[in-house]
C-alpha cells in the first residue's frame, strides 16, 4: 500500500513525462475504441442490409426446403393463417412475422408497337422481351416489420403499396434489360396491352398470368441477384393458385443475438415437419467477411498496442536512467530489489489505469458522438448507400480497461528489472 | 451416298421394287406425323419424376410448316388458354390477362418431354439424311437419320417403321455426344380421317430421368380443313 | 558551423544508452508501421487478386450485348476462339494472357430427378494465363479439374448433396444449342465446389471448355475471354486499347465493372485500412516525438553549459536537430531494413486467411512498396528532428544560469 503511494507520488513528481506517457496511452486507447466502434458499425450496416433488407433474422420452411434444388419447391408449402402466425410470434424474442412465397416466374414485356398491318412480323428491336426470374412474394405491411430496409433499397420508383397490388419490383439491371416500363403514379394506368405480364407455373405446373406494372427497382447485392424480384403476396397467391398458402416465414428477432435461441425454440415448437434457419446459416458470405475483418482488426490492434506500449517502455527506461541515484539511495537504505521492481510496475499500473480510464471515457464519447452523427461511407459507385453508426460493446471497453494497465505494467517490467539490477554504490556515483 | 447407291440398285432391279427407299419412308413418315394442315383433338399426360401426373386436353390446328395454334380445354386451371406459334414468334393467351403475351421460345412442349420438333415441326425430309440399317425385328425397317444442319432438335434419330403399312413403331433420339436423350413408342395406329392412318398414342420417355415421360393421345384429326391465315395471327387470340 | 555535424555524431555516439533507447523507439515504430502497412496492402491485394487472378481475370471480353442480355440462352452471343483472335488480344500492350470461357445453362439429372444448372466451362490449359491463381475451391476429398479431363465436372456442393452424388459418380447434363439442338452427356463428378454465395453452391457446375463446346455444339467458340494484365494500374488504358483492337462487335469490361459488389467491399476495406494506417503513423510519430522531447528536456543543463561557453542559440538548435537527424535516419533506416526483411520472411511463408467470397484458404503475403518505405523513413526522421527542435529551442531561450540550475 505504501509502495502504491510512493508510485503515485513519483508519477506526480515527474509531471512532464507522466503527461507525455499518459497522452500516448489515452490516444492509443481512444483510437482502438474508435476503430473497433467503426468496424462494429460497418459490420452492422452489412448485417442489417442483409437481415433488415432481405432475409429476416430467422426463417421457417417446410423440412427439406432450403436444401432443395429443384426448380419448383412450391409443393413444400405451409398454411398461412392468423393462428399459425400467432404460434410463431409467441416464441420469446420474435417481434414480427412475415409470410412469403418464393417461386420461379417469367416476365414478359409488351411489344413497343402493334404488329404491322401487312402481317409481317414485328422487327426484333420492337418486340417485347421475356425472361425468367426468382420472385419473392411479400406482404409489404407485414414485411416492413421484418425487413424495414427493403423499402429504402427500392432506389428507383417505390415499393408496391399492398399485398393485392398488380405491381412488381425487379432488379434494376434485369428491368432495364427487359425494357420494362416503370409505373408513373401521376399518369393513368396504361391499357392491359401495354402492361407487363407476370407468368408462372402454379403448384401443379399449370401456367397462369397476371398483368402488372413495374413499380420500382432494386440494386444488386451479390452475384446472382440480377434475377431477383418482389411480388405482392396476394397477387402471387392468386397467380400460383395458392390462396392461404406460403413457402416461407421470415421472423424479426430482438435482440439479433437471440437468433440461435429463437431457432431452437421454434424447431421444438414446430416439430420435424418444419425447418428453422438463422440468417447466417442462410447467407454465410457476411459471416466470412466479418470474420476476415475481425482477423485484420486483431492484427492491427496488436500492432497498435505494441506501439503504444513501446512509448511506455521508453518513458520508463528514461525514468530508470534518470533516477539511477534515487534507486541507489533506496537500495542503500535497505529496500529490497523485489520492492523496487514492484514500485516500477505499480507506476506502470497506475499510469495504465488512468490512461485506460480516460481513453475509454473519451473513446466512448467519440463513438457515441459518431453514432449520433453517422459516417456516410464513401465508396464510389456503391450499389448500396450506407451510413456507418459506430458502437462499442461493454465487453470491449472492459477488455481495454483491464488490458491497458496490465500491458503498461508488463511494459515497465524490463526497465524495472534493469533498475533493480543496479548496484547501490555505482548507482549512487552516477551523475 | 449409301442411299443413292441403294436407289441405283433398286432402279436396276425391279424385282425388289416392293422394298421402299429411304426417301419414300421419310416422306411417308412426314405425311403421317406432320400433315400440312389439320385440326386435332388431343390429350397430353406428363408424368413427373415424383410420380405425379397431369393431363391436358387440347385442340389444335396447323397450317404450313410452322404455323399452329392450340386451345386448352382441361384442366380447369388452364381452360381458355391459347398458344400461337408463327415461325419464330410464340404467344400465349391467358384468360386472366385478357390478352396475348409473347412467350420465350421454349424447347419443351408444355413442360412435358415432347420437343416442339417432335409434335409441331415434323419435316424429317428437310432436316435429316436417312440410311437404312439392319433391323432387329423382321417386321420393321430401321433407319438412321443424321442431321443436315446443327439447327435440328436432335443429331441422330433411329426410327423403326412397320413393314406392312410403313407406320412408325418406335423412335430413339440422340444428342451430338451420341447419348440417347429420348425414346418414343408409337402405338394404337388407327384411321382418323378418310384413308389417313397414324399412331394415335405416342409415349415419349425421358432417357435421362427415367421416371419422366409424356404421353400424347390423338382423339380425332381432320385433314384438309379450311384454316384461313388470320386464325394464326396474334390479334385473333382469345376469340 | 562546419564542426557541428561531427559534434552531433560524437554526441550521439558518446551518450550510448540514451541514443540506444531513442533509436530503438524510432526503429521499432518504423518496423511496426511497415509491417502493418504490409499487412493492409497484402490483404487488399489478396482480395483484388482473388477476383482478378482467381475468378474473372482483370478484363473480360464478351460479344456486344452479352452483359446486359437477360435471355435464357446466353450461348447465342458467342465469339470465335481461334489462334488469330487470341494473338490479336495478346498483342495489346500490358496483356499477359487470355483464356476462353463458356457460360451456359441446362438441366442436370442423376437418373431420378433433374434440375436447372448454370454451367461454367474453363479452358484449363490457358485459364492460368488470364487467372494465374484460378481457384474453384473444391471440398475435401475431391480434386480440381485438370487439362486432361474430358468428361469430368465440379458440382456445387449443395447441388451434389441434394442429388446424393458420390465422387466419381456420373450425372447427365442436358443442354440446348443456340440453334435449338438438344444434347446430353454423362459427366463424372470429380469434386464439389464451394463458395460463400449460396447461389453458386446450389446451381453452378464447372466443366472443361472442350467438353462444353462439344456438348453445346459450339466447337471453337466461347462466350467470354478472360484477360490477364501485367500492370493493374494501367487497366483502363488497356481496356480502351482492347476495345479499339477488337471493334464494336465486342465489349470489354474491367473486373470492377462486372464485380460491383466485390469492388464495393474492397473499396470500403481500403478506406478503413487507409484510415487505420494513417492513425497508426501519427501514433508512431508521437512516440518518436515523445522520446525525442524527453531526451532533450533531460539535457537542459547541457544546453546551459553550451550557452555559457558562448555557443550561439542557433548553433545549439542546429546541433540538437542534427543529432536527431543522425539518430533518426540511422534508426529509421535500420527499421526499414529489418521491417522489409521481416515482411519478406512472412511473405515467403504466407499467412493462411479465409476470404469472403471463397471458402478456400488464400495465402496473405504482406508487401510494402519502396515508395512507402522511403516515405516512412523520411517522415520518421523529420518527426524526430522537429520533435527535438521545440524543446531545444525552448531550452536555448532560457537564461544560461537558469538552465544550468535546472534538474
Amino acid at each position: 500500500m505504501t509502495l502504491l503511494k510512493v508510485a503515485s507520488r513519483n508519477l506526480r513528481r515527474n509531471r512532464r513525462r507522466t503527461t507525455i506517457t499518459l497522452v500516448a496511452l489515452v490516444v492509443g486507447v481512444v483510437v482502438l475504441v474508435g476503430l473497433r466502434g467503426f468496424i462494429n458499425g460497418q459490420q452492422r450496416v452489412l448485417v442489417e442490409n442483409l437481415i433488415q433488407g432481405r432475409l429476416g433474422a430467422v426463417q421457417v420452411h417446410r423440412a427439406g426446403y432450403v436444401k432443395n434444388v429443384l426448380s419448383s419447391p412450391l409443393t413444400l408449402d405451409m398454411a398461412d393463417d392468423p393462428g399459425f402466425r400467432a404460434r410463431l410470434a409467441r416464441v420469446p424474442h420474435v417481434t414480427a412475422v412475415a409470410p412469403r412465397i418464393e417461386f420461379g416466374a417469367m416476365v414478359s414485356t409488351p411489344d413497343k408497337r402493334p404488329p404491322p398491318d401487312d402481317g409481317s412480323p414485328l422487327p426484333e428491336a420492337d418486340q417485347g422481351k421475356t425472361s425468367f426470374f426468382i420472385a419473392t412474394a411479400v406482404d409489404p405491411a407485414l414485411e416492413a416489420k421484418v425487413t424495414p430496409r427493403r423499402t429504402e433499397l427500392v432506389t428507383v420508383g417505390h415499393m408496391f403499396p399492398d399485398a393485392q397490388a398488380s405491381q412488381v419490383v425487379l432488379n434494376a439491371e434485369f428491368a432495364s434489360g427487359l425494357e420494362a416500363p416503370l409505373l408513373d403514379p401521376a399518369r393513368p394506368l396504361p391499357p392491359v396491352e401495354q402492361q407487363t405480364a407476370l407468368l408462372a407455373g402454379d403448384r401443379d405446373g399449370a401456367l397462369n398470368g397476371e398483368n402488372v406494372m413495374l413499380s420500382g427497382t432494386l440494386p444488386s447485392f451479390s452475384p446472382g441477384d440480377k434475377r431477383n424480384g418482389l411480388v405482392p403476396l396476394g397477387l402471387a397467391q392468386k397467380l400460383l393458385r395458392m390462396e392461404g398458402r406460403v413457402t416461407e416465414y421470415a421472423l424479426a428477432v430482438e435482440p439479433l443475438e437471440a437468433a440461435p435461441t429463437v431457432r431452437a425454440a421454434l424447431q421444438a415448437e414446430l416439430g420435424p415437419d418444419y425447418e428453422v434457419h438463422t440468417w447466417d446459416e442462410l447467407f454465410p458470405f457476411i459471416k466470412s467477411l466479418t470474420g476476415t475483418q475481425d482477423f485484420v482488426f486483431s492484427i492491427v490492434s496488436g500492432v497498435f498496442l505494441a506501439v503504444v506500449l513501446l512509448g511506455v517502455v521508453n518513458a520508463m527506461l528514461m525514468t530508470v536512467l534518470e533516477r539511477t541515484r534515487e534507486i541507489g539511495t533506496m537500495l542503500a537504505v535497505g529496500m529490497r530489489r523485489r520492492q523496487i521492481v514492484t514500485l516500477f510496475i505499480l507506476e506502470g499500473l497506475v499510469i495504465g489505469t488512468i490512461g485506460a480510464s480516460l481513453g475509454v471515457v473519451l473513446g466512448s464519447l467519440l463513438t457515441l458522438y459518431l453514432n449520433h452523427q453517422g459516417i456516410p461511407l464513401p465508396s464510389p459507385g456503391a450499389t448500396v448507400p450506407s451510413i456507418v453508426r459506430p458502437f462499442i460493446t461493454a465487453r470491449f471497453l472492459l477488455a481495454a480497461l483491464v488490458g491497458a494497465p496490465v500491458g503498461a505494467a508488463l511494459a515497465t517490467l524490463w526497465p524495472a528489472l534493469r533498475a533493480a539490477a543496479l548496484r547501490p554504490v555505482e548507482a549512487l556515483q552516477s551523475p | 451416298m449409301r442411299s443413292s447407291l441403294l436407289a441405283a440398285v433398286l432402279l436396276a432391279a425391279p424385282v425388289l421394287a416392293a422394298e421402299p427407299t429411304v426417301e419414300q419412308l421419310l416422306k411417308k413418315y412426314d405425311d403421317v406425323m406432320g400433315p400440312a394442315s389439320y385440326e386435332a383433338e388431343t390429350t397430353m399426360t406428363a408424368t413427373r419424376e415424383d410420380g405425379s401426373t397431369r393431363t391436358y386436353v387440347m385442340k389444335f390446328i396447323k397450317r404450313d410448316a410452322d404455323k399452329f395454334r392450340l386451345w386448352f380445354a382441361d384442366p380447369a386451371a388452364v381452360k381458355g388458354q391459347e398458344i400461337l406459334r408463327n415461325g419464330d414468334n410464340s404467344w400465349i393467351y391467358l384468360p386472366s390477362l385478357k390478352r396475348a403475351t409473347r412467350l420465350a421460345n421454349r424447347d419443351s412442349f408444355q413442360g412435358g418431354d415432347f420437343n416442339n420438333a417432335d409434335v409441331l415441326r415434323v419435316n424429317y425430309q428437310a432436316d435429316y439424311t436417312g440410311t437404312l440399317v439392319e433391323s432387329d425385328s423382321p417386321d420393321a425397317y430401321c433407319m438412321e437419320l443424321k442431321a443436315k444442319s446443327p439447327e435440328t432438335a436432335y443429331d441422330k434419330i433411329r426410327l423403326w417403321i412397320r413393314k406392312k403399312d410403313q407406320q412408325p413403331l418406335k423412335g430413339q433420339y440422340f444428342g451430338t455426344s451420341g447419348q440417347l436423350i429420348r425414346s418414343a413408342e408409337f402405338l394404337e395406329h388407327k384411321e382418323l380421317d378418310k384413308g389417313y392412318v397414324r399412331p394415335t398414342r405416342i409415349v415419349m420417355h425421358n432417357e435421362l430421368v427415367k421416371a419422366r415421360q409424356s404421353e400424347m393421345v390423338m382423339k380425332s384429326l381432320k385433314l384438309n380443313v379450311d384454316l384461313p391465315p388470320q386464325r394464326f395471327s396474334q390479334s385473333d387470340l382469345g376469340k | 558551423m562546419s564542426r557541428l555535424p561531427s559534434l552531433a555524431v560524437r554526441n550521439v555516439g558518446r551518450n550510448r544508452r540514451r541514443s540506444a533507447i531513442t533509436g530503438l523507439a524510432i526503429m521499432v515504430a518504423v518496423i511496426l508501421v511497415m509491417v502493418l502497412r504490409g499487412f493492409i496492402d497484402g490483404a487488399g491485394a489478396l482480395m483484388t487478386a482473388d477476383v482478378v487472378e482467381g475468378r474473372s481475370g482483370a478484363l473480360q471480353i464478351h460479344h456486344v450485348g452479352f452483359v446486359d442480355n437477360i435471355e435464357a440462352v446466353p450461348t447465342r452471343l458467342n465469339m470465335p476462339y481461334t489462334p488469330e483472335v487470341l494473338a490479336k488480344i495478346r498483342a495489346v500492350p500490358n496483356v499477359t494472357g487470355v483464356s476462353g470461357r463458356l457460360n451456359f445453362n441446362g438441366l442436370i439429372s442423376n437418373g431420378r430427378t433433374q434440375t436447372m444448372f448454370v454451367g461454367r466451362a474453363l479452358d484449363l490449359e490457358h485459364e492460368k494465363e488470364a487467372c494465374p491463381r484460378t481457384n474453384v475451391s473444391v471440398k475435401e476429398g475431391g480434386h480440381p479439374l485438370e487439362p486432361s479431363d474430358t468428361t469430368a465436372a465440379l458440382v456445387g456442393y449443395e447441388l451434389g448433396d441434394s442429388f446424393d452424388l458420390k465422387l466419381g459418380q456420373t450425372v447427365s447434363v442436358q443442354v440446348t444449342s443456340p440453334g435449338g439442338r438438344s444434347n446430353a452427356l454423362d459427366l463424372s463428378v470429380k469434386g464439389y465446389s464451394t463458395s460463400s454465395f449460396p447461389f453458386e453452391n446450389k446451381r453452378v457446375i464447372t466443366v472443361p471448355l472442350a467438353t462444353a463446346q462439344a456438348l453445346i455444339g459450339l466447337e471453337g467458340r466461347v462466350t467470354e475471354y478472360g484477360v490477364g494484365v501485367k500492370d493493374l494500374s494501367r487497366l483502363e488504358e488497356t481496356r480502351r486499347a482492347l476495345q479499339a483492337t477488337l471493334g464494336p462487335d465486342y465489349e470489354v469490361h474491367t473486373w470492377m465493372e462486372l464485380n460491383a459488389f466485390v469492388r464495393d467491399v474492397i473499396n470500403r476495406q481500403n478506406f478503413m485500412m487507409g484510415a487505420i494506417a494513417a492513425v497508426l503513423f501519427i501514433i508512431a510519430l508521437t512516440v518518436i516525438a515523445n522520446t525525442m522531447m524527453m531526451t532533450v528536456f533531460e539535457r537542459v543543463r547541457e544546453i546551459g553549459t553550451l550557452l555559457a561557453v558562448g555557443v550561439r542559440r542557433a548553433q545549439v538548435l542546429a546541433l540538437f536537430m542534427l543529432e536527431a537527424a543522425v539518430l533518426g535516419s540511422l534508426a529509421a533506416l535500420a527499421g526499414a531494413v529489418i521491417g522489409r526483411t521481416a515482411l519478406a520472411l512472412i511473405a515467403a511463408k504466407g499467412i493462411p486467411m479465409e476470404l469472403p467470397g471463397t471458402s478456400g484458404h488464400s495465402m496473405l503475403e504482406p508487401t510494402v512498396s519502396v515508395r512507402f518505405v522511403v516515405g516512412s523513413v523520411l517522415v520518421a526522421c523529420l518527426g524526430a528532428v522537429l520533435a527535438s527542435a521545440w524543446p531545444a529551442w525552448r531550452a536555448s531561450r532560457q537564461n544560461p544560469v537558469d538552465a544550468l540550475r535546472s534538474a
